[in-house]
């Protein structure tokens, strides 16, 4: 019975430690890591980081600027 | 801000707009309840002048119509003013005093013309913030004419508006507007002012908030509940 459960121990280590490495090879990793930060804050609006930056960009494609300014973290919502 | 996760203000706003924030003020959380805290939106040129704002938080059909109303009004006055600067702004001046006589029933004649800065900035009285950044000046707002006659109904609802405030007219009578209504007093005078022009009197003078750079504070109103034997009071924290 021990001898089964060393064996399953030794099992889940190695894969735990092996699927972020595949991930990472494929590609993946970055694709889920990139995932948690889009830049929409739970909004269908993408935002850039900087006003100025909004500015160029809006400038380049030909449309206007919307500029939020809240109270607290935007990035959380817990605190906006 | 539960409108921007609205499909469709999100695609209007993607369609016509390149968007940004900015963290101007802050708000304290005490115990579960937020206290203080909100949002301005403001519809700017590239070159940040702004054209439109909404103070507050709003729903998405209020927030699209504003922002379809933003993008309509500068298309035509991209057309009438014919490549003049001047022009422009009073157009656009002169939309906000309409919408304010449509929607709100009060009547403001546009400011269509910028005085120059009464301060010298080089006058030894003059403050100077520390970062070199000027201060942000209080506007006074286009003084208010008194009610137009056919909207005297919409005057009564003015009253359950979000953010419901009395203005004073010329003459010293009392009218309400909400924060859309004063936002459109206020841009009647001074649409086309750069957005650090502003922003104050948007987030102070329509909202009442201070602006602040302070991070969120949250309080523990039972901060016994949580204290560790011997440790310290977890209290207040700041995100």
């Amino acid at each position: 019975m021990r001898w089964l459960m060393r064996l399953v121990a030794v099992g889940l280590l190695t894969a735990g430690l092996s699927v972020p490495a595949v991930l990472a090879q494929k590609g993946g990793l970055k694709d889920i890591v990139g995932a948690t930060c889009t830049g929409d804050h739970g909004t269908n609006v993408h935002f850039e980081a900087t006003p100025k930056d909004a500015a160029k960009k809006a400038e380049k494609e030909q449309k206007l600027v919307m500029v939020l300014h809240i109270s607290g973290l935007f990035e959380d919502p817990d605190y906006t | 801000m539960n409108a921007l996760a609205d499909p469709k203000v999100g695609e209007f706003v993607t369609k016509n707009f390149v968007s940004a924030y900015q963290k101007v003020g802050t708000f304290r959380i005490v115990g579960k309840q937020k206290q203080g805290g909100n949002v301005a939106t403001y519809f700017c040129a590239p070159d940040g002048r702004v054209l439109h704002c909404v103070a507050g938080p709003v729903n998405s059909q209020q927030f699209l119509v504003e922002a379809k109303w933003t993008v309509d009004t500068v298309k035509k006055a991209i057309e009438d003013c014919k490549g003049d600067g001047g022009k422009f702004k009073i157009i656009m001046r002169t939309a906000h005093a309409e919408k304010l006589r449509r929607d709100h029933g009060l009547a403001v004649e546009p400011i269509t013309f910028d005085p120059p800065g009464a301060q010298d900035p080089n006058d030894a009285l003059t403050y100077r913030d520390p970062t070199g950044q000027p201060l942000a000046p209080v506007l006074r707002p286009a003084p208010i004419d008194g009610p137009d006659v056919r909207f005297r109904e919409q005057q009564a609802n003015a009253k359950n508006a979000l953010g419901a405030a009395a203005v004073q007219d010329k003459a010293g009578r009392g009218w309400v507007l909400g924060n859309q209504g004063r936002v459109h007093v206020l841009m009647a005078a001074h649409s086309m002012s750069k957005i650090d022009r502003v922003y104050a009197s948007v987030f102070e003078g329509i909202l009442g908030e201070r602006i602040s750079t302070l991070p969120v504070q949250v309080v523990d109103p039972f901060p016994w509940r949580n204290r560790k034997e011997g440790g310290p009071t977890p209290d207040i924290k700041g995100k």
